[in-house]
């Protein structure tokens, strides 16, 4: 990673909170934490890999970056810009910049809409009004992500969802973003098809020098298309390194845990060695969120907050340094 | 940045050439529209019906009709059906062009088959036209529920336009000293807002702050008011406002329109609020369209589906409370002919002439039972999940 450059993205801090109310009087209970104090850095050119379980906000965070919601506080910075304080009228311009990529391809294309009108839409706000020239460039987009010409007169549901997937990424492209979030783009398409849409991701970034923030639960993959990943669990960052280092040297118990899930032969070994689950009534008061599940709980965890601390250069992890 | 039209080899592997020929939404229902019979029935009754009328329109108006629905002939009165007129005690204006009474005549000579054709026109207007107005006030009311339903209203905005209509509505009754009064009233919170609007950031005074209390959002001010419109016997809230207004082809229409728009607005809401959160939707927002663009291009011709099959079944019940109308004397005024006022001088005579009652009662049924058939078909067909069945 190029530390001297400056990121493209840098999220400081972030947080959302939904109000969860309940009851016949619809009383405000104790918020969900989605999103609980995030910080991500994103390097030109480069993907960083966000991985977690299911419900642990990663697709928040997403929606927090793109503002689709808004966040309750924090910073993101969009190439040095504060973006989360700006209004809806002035953030328009930077939309083109920062587009997403979406996990059900099934809905994430307007059924009613050929693929030629779909991607014309991003066409249109890049600026491109002219027909011919946005007929040509909508082709050239579909060119690009391995689509026949032929394939921009039909409608969605004609598709496969490999496919699909692929009219949603020149749907992307249409608007010549510099970042892209991609929300678990391959979790919903069959494993040969998989690996067709990682490598044409990966083929568009070395040619359109983008950057990716590639949202997963899967680290095989999160392994195979990141320079540098994130774990999260409940909101917060539990570890974050480049990607060669998460794998050899992993140090958090939730990713060890993670990584023991995955269905990889290296690993099955290490997976047998984890001891099962603390039942430690502490646990439940700890402020560390992993602390009921995790297998290495210990006394100090049941009172001190455990804040990200460096074990190597670019390596953070939020634990408790392990007594002796 | 963009490098021009690399050449990717190609790595889709079923080839969309390869694939059957394309087929729009469009193109698909008509297709699944002709497979279902009994819809499709329903609908080639619809298309005749619709034919029948603009023609009966066209050869019953203006001041020499072809076929003259108002021409009285006592001597000819009660003919059955397909009799042949008795020439010799005719004027020549009075013959029926067709050369016989194809549905008979009614209690006054009257050409029953002119007068049915006259009639198809007001049902068809009728059923037309409220639908028209009850799906436009149920898409707008809908669309702001689904869409923007989250927004608060304050209690003083609530109290600023009821005192508005309230003037507007008092002027117009022309108690001039209420009006005044409510006037100075929304005066007063004009004023109020305007100053607000002007300082933003001023704190509002202790005393005026449950002005700005959020009393209720849009979603749950348009719902609540769906439901209470729920709560009437429409048509005896039709008849009320009938009985009041002088009755009319325009009153009616306009009438029914206003009473019949709380299932669209339903369906509409509902609609909205699931096709808000699909992720395509999402990406129209992350493109950065407008929210105008993304509503009417995006969100309302998925919403479109259920709103046309509901107006179907709407015209139908709406063509059904007109014929009631007239049936009870509330309808279009009497020498104006329609399928109720024709069943309704015809019971009278259900003896001694049964076509008088059964001409307008079965083409009643017939034009009802096929808007329904068409209506539940297109539910059907326009339904995703039995849709991949066919």
């Amino acid at each position: 990673m190029n530390e001297t450059q400056a990121p493209i993205l840098a999220v400081e801090n972030l947080k959302k909170y939904f109000p969860v109310r309940q009851g016949f009087f619809k009383r405000e209970q104790a918020p969900v934490r989605a999103v609980d104090g995030v910080d991500l850095s994103i390097w030109p050119r480069h993907t960083l890999g966000l991985v977690g379980e299911s419900g642990c906000g990663k697709t928040t965070v997403a929606r927090l970056i793109l503002r689709l919601l808004d966040p309750d506080s924090g910073i993101i910075r969009f190439n040095g810009q504060e973006i989360s304080l700006l209004d809806e009228q002035r953030f328009k311009p930077l939309r083109k910049q920062i587009q997403m990529i979406f996990q059900d391809p099934y809905s994430s294309l307007n059924p009613r809409m050929t693929v030629a009108q779909s991607i014309a839409e991003g066409v249109r706000i890049a600026g491109i009004r002219e027909n011919t020239a946005q007929r040509r460039r909508i082709e050239q987009l579909l060119s690009m992500v391995g689509m026949p010409k032929a394939s921009a007169d039909r409608y969605p549901h004609e598709f496969s969802g490999g496919q699909r997937q692929r009219v949603g990424i020149a749907r992307a492209l249409s608007v010549a973003p510099r970042l892209i979030l991609c929300d678990e783009p391959i979790s919903a398409l069959d494993v040969s098809i998989q690996a067709q849409i990682i490598n044409l991701l990966k083929d568009l970034q070395q040619e359109l020098g983008l950057s990716y923030l590639f949202i997963s639960h899967d680290l095989n993959v999160v392994s195979y298309i990141c320079d540098h990943v994130c774990v999260m669990y409940r909101g917060q960052i539990m570890e974050s390194a480049p990607a060669a280092e998460i794998f050899e040297n992993p140090q958090h118990p939730y990713t060890l845990k993670l990584l023991a899930a995955a269905p990889n032969a290296e690993l099955v070994g290490k997976a047998e060695s984890i001891p099962p689950l603390a039942t430690n009534p502490a646990a439940a008061q700890s402020p560390c969120s992993f602390a009921p599940q995790c297998p290495e709980f210990a006394p100090a965890c049941a009172h001190e907050p455990p804040a990200l601390r460096v074990v190597a250069p670019g390596h953070f992890v939020r634990c408790l340094p392990k007594a002796g | 940045m963009m490098q021009p039209d690399t050449q990717r080899p190609q790595t889709v592997s079923d080839d969309v050439t390869l694939m059957p020929p394309s087929r729009s939404p469009w193109a698909e229902t008509w297709r699944l529209l002709r497979k279902n019979r009994v819809a499709f029935t329903g609908f080639i009754v619809f298309v005749l019906f619709f034919f029948i009328a603009l023609a009966g329109m066209a050869l019953t108006s203006g001041a020499h009709p072809v076929l003259d629905p108002a021409q009285v002939r006592l001597q000819e009165k009660l003919r059955p059906p397909l009799s042949a007129p008795k020439l010799d005690s005719l004027k020549p204006e009075e013959i029926p062009p067709l050369g016989r009474y194809v549905l008979g005549t009614d209690d006054l000579g009257r050409d029953v088959f002119a007068r049915m054709l006259q009639g198809a026109w007001v049902s068809l207007t009728v059923g037309f036209v409220a639908v028209g107005i009850s799906v436009a006030i149920g898409i707008l009311l809908g669309g702001i529920a689904g869409y923007l339903g989250r927004y608060y209203i304050q209690l003083g905005h609530l109290i600023y336009w009821t005192l508005v209509v309230c003037a507007i509505f008092l002027a117009l009754a022309q108690s001039l000293p209420a009006a005044l009064l409510c006037t100075l009233g929304a005066g007063a919170g004009w004023l109020f807002y305007y100053r607000r609007r002007r300082h933003p950031d001023r704190p509002v005074a202790k005393g005026l702050r449950w002005l700005i209390w959020p009393a209720i959002s849009v979603d749950a001010l348009i719902v609540r008011l769906v439901d209470i419109m729920l709560c009437f016997p429409s048509f005896f809230l039709i008849l009320t406002v009938v009985a009041l207004l002088k009755p009319s082809l325009f009153n009616i229409m306009v009438v029914i329109g206003l009473t019949s728009w709380e299932g669209t607005t339903r369906f509409v809401r509902a609609e909205f609020l699931s096709l808000r959160e699909q992720d395509f939707v999402a990406a129209a927002r992350a493109l950065g369209l407008s929210d105008l663009r993304i509503i009417f291009r995006h969100i309302m011709p998925n919403a479109l589906a259920p709103v046309l099959v509901s107006a179907t079944l709407g015209i139908a019940s709406a063509m059904l409370t007109e014929a009631g109308l007239s049936f009870l004397g509330f309808g279009v005024p009497p020498p104006h002919a329609t399928w109720g006022n024709i069943l309704s001088d015809g019971k009278d005579y259900i003896f001694d002439a049964p076509w008088l009652t059964f001409a307008p009662g079965i083409t009643i049924l017939v034009v009802v039972l096929a808007f329904n058939l068409f209506g539940e078909g297109m539910r059907d067909i326009l339904n995703p999940k039995l849709r991949e069945r066919n």
